[in-house]
């Protein structure tokens, strides 16, 4: 514990001291090896990896010959630069450059959020030479009041949250900045080009133009997992061994022979809690272009863009879920229009069991969330799509007045330990106090409601893995979770966007069915035949053929561009 | 002294509106013991005139998470009573007005205060407006003026009502009298209009305290000067958008365990209009009191 | 003795000049309001040229390509387009004349009542209009729930009827809604046809009674003439809104749910569930433009009939 002071304070000091040369003239390479030796540090494993890796592409890199790492001492290189002159500026007008950083929480802006904002500024204004503004705001207002911003540009925004508002609807608008313009991210976002690999970054292209970055989360998903109360399980006696990533892999079969043991010792309870798009958790089946109006079925192998509502696997899983809820009596008769969530329902004692997708940690989120031990049983695979690279995306503001110095920033963001620890949890003794084995939690006195800076939204930030980790996470969660991802089949289609803008009536009526339908079904409420089939024919009716071919080819030509 | 027809009358009223009233109150009643019913009995069994198990914690947490609560009252206290006063000092004269057929251009008047029912610009461009030009943002007339005559309608209602249920013979023998036409107005139509006037102020005042969407907009960095509406409206919304993507959020354990998913959208409907309908038979009465003070002041 | 709607030495007469010069004061009472709407309404409404643009924030509103009638296209070319506006056309129709006449009886139920009781009947029938329709969908899923709903477990069971799953039966679902408007704003409506009714002169009532004529009589003769401007104009409002439906009514309160799209689908859902991934401000401002001018040129129509019948009530 002691010893844990002792090390930020000496992380601190160092911090301070690169963060003063990187402000007067050293190198980036300098700057992010103060930053490794901060970061290694403080998280000990968790970023060991990433840095690793950074440390490896950096030595590639020199070897390339690239000129601004091998600039001789003496000249700034334009990061640097950048610096110099805003420092110059600085000392012209007394005011620092600003920075917004538009976030969103779901508890409003937080008490702590000036206190952490000045402390953010007391290292980047000697770092960067400029000035961090939080704008925080709650999700119900975020949609609205930031795109009304960037809309009117009445007030500064520069990176915000694209997902929150919709990525391709940001995109569609015009609101993003286009980040490689004149090499914006390459020269001023080292940090993130080596964190974000080239491959993830091509996930976040919207017609060729780089609009967004994903912050350092699991970007990877385990699909089709099935949480089972363990009370459940023991009442009947079943057995079973959860590998190392606290999950039981197991099939579709097995999972219905549990649920009809579950229905029979339990017969007042409902056995599963359907809720969501049931078939994009239980399967691998890529959604290219964020609609499923033309899918990849197997999306490690094929490039054949097809109608999901005609294949196999969606008559597997409608008839599954026909026979569950009509001949077996898994569901409730309410599944369709009781939207509580499911979690809430397997926390009301009433429900057994939920579909979700897994990943590194899941079992005690989940289970703390349903208030009882759950298991965690997976009959899918993991697999890394497009969407789970962009569904969680920070957009700079094409109106941005600063570009640079807002890369710059962000750039540190993603690297400095410091940073992303006073971001993501705030200030020590105040915020969080380490325990003896190294996790962090509360301070005495404080809890979840009344923290000042407790907002829960480290997948959201840009580095999360860079902080400490909070008690009831596994201290080596960052990198288990770069595993995961690293580990995961891509899918081919991974990178593609689909610009919908020419068929936007098509969609709206293939929506329209789709809401009729996919749902009725998928909560086996349909008959899977006759339903199926009248859903299709609603489908073309629409204009599924046209949409379909459409996506095909500009799925074709982004292979051809590749 | 009632006749027969009058009593009969009288007794298929009473039982009409009782069957009306009780209408409108049963639901009301469910969803006050769904605000005080544990939350997990809620998801269980539903809904419920006498739950199994009652709880007051969905109140204790809005309370407890919400320090703002008695703050956010009181200025939708401020918000409705000062929307109500200005909304009526716009449209009654307006009204007024539009009632008098001789005045010249009288027709162009009308469709100007139509034609407003039916078009607008938009979210955007009224933002942009508001913003740009008039520079409401994160004021507290950004709550105010956006909804100030919500539509024309109060205007066209004010007016047909001052053409039917006012005789001009009474205005014009005041006018003969030497009275100028504002004086006409206030002492003897404003009076006369006491049913209608109280009306728009009602509805203008259910407006204002139930708007949340002025506070979304225009509110932003501001949220200390959040409605209860806009108060409630986005912890409701928040816990939703919470509980439906759990998957994502780090450590949405901590948080949504320990709240009532379900039973605390009810209780926050209660806090909304628990105050309002306390409130509104008094703020009735001094309403009234108050036309009729103005009235005879004037 | 029919009561005359006045007309009075106010009336439209007199000299051009003179007539100017005494309508000064009432353009002076016209003012705050002729301000305050050109502020809210018509300075935003160069803005409505969004509909026909190609929006890109980088060009801005008035910068951006022009579109021509692009943005219109979803709301017609395809097969839904006639559900949705067949929807919203009957429930409109359905939702004036209805509640217009429950609002109109209860009105004069209240303001005939000679009891204390009357001001409570009045708050309590108003109370639906306070609460917001998601809530009002909490309350409908309380009573047709399958499973634990108050219909189904109480009502039905105690008639021995078997259990109905309602948010899957469509042919339930027109009464249902036009219940739940009914439900939630007769309230409303009937204070305004009472306030005209308060405003009603008591003499004529009091000349009637002499005249022996009974309550009905009184009724008919007197407060259903008085009242026929109000009514008439609250049905042209409602004409003009006539392609708009109430989202919360229609998405909500039947939560969603596919299986009764074909009688709850209208535009506004429609617009809704085609925008929510791809939110272009284009394409809403596109329908809103659509909508209200369908009721515009609807507007002006009944208007110009009303006028040729009874030019007092007309709207303008």
């Amino acid at each position: 514990m002691k010893n844990v002071k002792k090390l930020l304070a000496l992380l601190l000091a160092v911090a301070m001291v690169f963060g003063l040369l990187a402000c007067t003239g050293t190198t980036p390479t300098d700057d992010t090896k103060a930053t490794e030796k901060a970061t290694e540090k403080a998280t000990e494993k968790a970023t060991e990896k990433a840095t690793e890796k950074a440390t490896e592409k950096e030595t590639e890199k020199a070897d390339d010959g690239k000129e601004d790492e091998t600039e001789p001492e003496g000249e700034l290189t334009p990061y640097e630069q950048a610096i110099a002159d805003r420092r110059a500026e600085y000392e012209k007008t007394g005011q620092y450059q600003k920075v917004v950083y538009a976030m969103y929480t779901w508890i409003g802006k937080p008490a702590g959020t000036e206190r952490i904002q000045e402390a953010l500024n007391e290292i980047l204004r000697e770092k960067l030479c400029l000035e961090v503004e939080l704008l925080v705001l709650d999700f119900a207002s975020y949609r609205q009041s930031i795109q009304l911003n960037l809309t009117n540009n009445d007030e500064q925004v520069d990176w915000f949250g694209g997902n929150a508002l919709g990525y391709t609807s940001c995109c569609n608008n015009g609101f993003c900045y286009n980040l490689e313009e004149d090499d914006l991210i390459q020269t001023y976002g080292p940090g993130i080009c080596e964190l974000i690999s080239e491959n993830y970054r091509d996930a976040c292209r919207f017609n060729g133009e780089l609009t967004g970055i994903p912050p350092m989360k699991d970007i990877a998903i385990m699909c089709g997992a099935m949480m089972i109360g363990k009370e459940y399980l023991d009442a009947i006696g079943y057995e079973y061994t959860e590998n190392e990533n606290q999950e039981v892999p197991t099939t579709w079969d097995e999972i219905e022979n549990i649920f009809t043991q579950l229905h029979e010792k339990f017969p007042d309870k409902y056995v599963f809690a359907v809720g969501g798009n049931q078939f994009g958790q239980g399967s691998i089946v890529d959604n290219i272009g964020g609609d499923w109006f033309g899918v990849l079925l197997d999306p490690t192998k094929d490039t054949e863009v097809v109608n999901l509502f005609e294949s196999e696997e969606w008559m597997t899983m409608v008839k599954r879920m026909y026979d569950w809820n009509q001949n077996k009596g898994f569901m409730s008769a309410d599944a369709l229009t009781d939207t509580t969530s499911i979690s809430a329902k397997c926390k009301s004692g009433q429900y057994m069991a939920m579909l979700s997708q897994s990943k590194p940690g899941y079992k005690s989120q989940i289970s703390g969330e349903c208030g009882r031990e759950m298991i965690v049983f997976t009959v899918g695979q993991p697999i890394v799509k497009s969407s789970g690279v962009s569904n969680v995306i920070s957009c700079l503001n094409q109106a941005s007045p600063d570009p640079i110095a807002a890369m710059q920033f962000m750039n540190e963001m993603y690297t400095d330990a410091e940073l992303s620890t006073l971001l993501v949890w705030g200030q020590e003794g105040t915020d969080y106090v380490y325990t003896d084995d190294g996790h962090i939690t509360f301070p005495d006195g404080v809890d979840a409601q009344n923290a000042e800076w407790y907002h829960t939204m480290n997948w959201s930030l840009p580095n999360q893995y860079l902080a400490p980790v909070w008690v009831g996470d596994p201290l080596d969660l960052g990198a288990k979770t770069m595993e995961f991802n690293n580990s995961a089949p891509t899918s081919l289609a991974m990178g593609f966007t689909f610009d919908n803008t020419e068929y936007t009536a098509e969609y709206a009526a293939l929506q329209s069915a789709y809401d009729e339908y996919a749902n009725q079904l998928l909560y086996g409420f349909l008959d899977p035949e006759t339903g199926t089939a009248e859903f299709n024919e609603k489908l073309r009716a629409a204009g599924l053929d046209e949409y379909i071919a459409e996506k095909q080819k500009q799925l074709d030509a982004f292979f051809a561009a590749k | 002294m009632f006749t027969k027809q009058e009593k009969i009358f009288q007794t298929v009223s009473h039982i009409v509106l009782a069957i009306l009233a009780i209408n409108a109150l049963l639901p009301m009643i469910l969803l006050f013991m769904s605000s005080i019913t544990d939350d997990n009995v809620l998801i269980k069994e539903g809904y419920k005139f006498i739950p199994k198990k009652f709880s007051l914690y969905a109140y204790e947490y809005v309370f407890k998470t919400g320090p703002a609560v008695p703050k956010a009252y009181l200025i939708s206290v401020i918000l409705t009573v000062s929307g109500v006063v200005l909304s009526l000092l716009i449209t009654t004269p307006m009204a007024y007005a539009l009632s008098k057929k001789y005045v010249l251009g009288r027709g162009f008047l009308n469709f100007y205060v139509f034609f407003t029912m039916l078009f607008n610009g938009g979210l955007v461009p009224t933002y942009m407006n508001y913003t740009n030009v008039i520079g409401i943002k994160n004021t507290f007339f950004g709550l105010l003026l956006p909804g100030l005559v919500t539509n024309g309608m109060y205007i066209m209602l004010m007016k047909s009502y001052f053409v039917t249920s006012i005789p001009d013979e009474i205005m014009e023998a005041a006018r003969i009298d030497g009275a100028s036409e504002f004086k006409v107005f206030r002492t003897i139509a404003i009076p006369l209009a006491k049913p209608i006037i109280t009306t728009i102020g009602l509805f203008a005042g259910i407006g204002y305290w139930n708007d949340w969407q002025n506070g979304y907009v225009y509110l932003t960095k501001r949220d200390d000067l959040y409605s209860i509406q806009n108060l409630l409206n986005r912890m409701v919304q928040n816990i939703q958008y919470l509980s439906a993507n759990s998957q994502n959020v780090a450590n949405a354990d901590i948080g949504l365990a320990s709240i009532p998913t379900v039973s605390i959208r009810m209780s926050m409907a209660v806090l909304g209009i628990l105050p309002m309908l306390i409130a509104y038979p008094f703020a009735q009465k001094a309403f009234v009191k108050g036309i009729t003070l103005g009235g005879v002041k004037g | 003795m029919a009561p005359q709607i006045q007309t009075g030495t106010y009336a439209k007469k007199g000299k051009l000049g003179k007539r100017f010069v005494r309508s000064i004061p009432f353009y002076l009472m016209a003012l705050p309001a002729i301000a305050y709407l050109f502020i809210n309404n018509y300075m935003p409404l160069p803005g409505l040229v969004l509909a026909f643009k190609n929006f890109n924030a980088k060009k801005g509103i008035y910068g951006s390509d022009w579109a021509g009638f692009k943005n219109f296209k979803y709301l017609f070319a395809t097969g839904e387009a006639y559900t949705i506006t067949r929807n919203t056309l009957l429930y409109n129709f359905a939702f004036i004349i209805i509640n217009t006449i429950l609002a109109i009886f209860v009105a004069i139920l209240l303001s005939e009542m000679r009891s204390k009781f009357k001001s409570v009947y009045q708050s309590l029938i108003l109370l639906p209009y306070m609460i917001s329709m998601v809530i009002v969908s909490y309350l409908v899923f309380a009573f047709l729930s399958t499973e634990n709903g108050f219909l189904n477990n109480t009502v039905l069971k105690f008639f021995g009827k078997s259990p109905i799953p309602w948010y899957s039966e469509k042919k339930y679902w027109p009464f249902i809604l036009v219940l739940v408007s009914c439900w939630k704003v007769i309230g409303y409506n009937c204070i305004i046809y009472l306030s005209t009714i308060l405003g009603i002169d008591r003499t004529f009532y009091e000349a009637a009674a002499i005249d022996g004529a009974g309550k009905i009589k009184q009724i008919t003769k007197i407060t259903l003439p008085l009242l026929k401007p109000t009514i008439i104009m609250m049905t042209l409002l409602a004409i003009g809104r006539i392609f708009y439906s109430d989202f919360g009514l229609f998405y909500q309160v039947p939560q969603n749910q596919g299986a009764l799209f074909p009688v709850t689908n209208t535009i506004d859902t429609y617009v809704y569930r085609g925008l929510i991934q791809n939110g272009k401000p284009a394409l809403s401002a596109a329908a809103g433009l659509y909508q209200s001018f369908v009721g515009f040129v609807l507007i002006l129509s009944a208007n110009l009939i009303v006028r040729k019948i009874d030019a007092d009530s007309a709207l303008f």
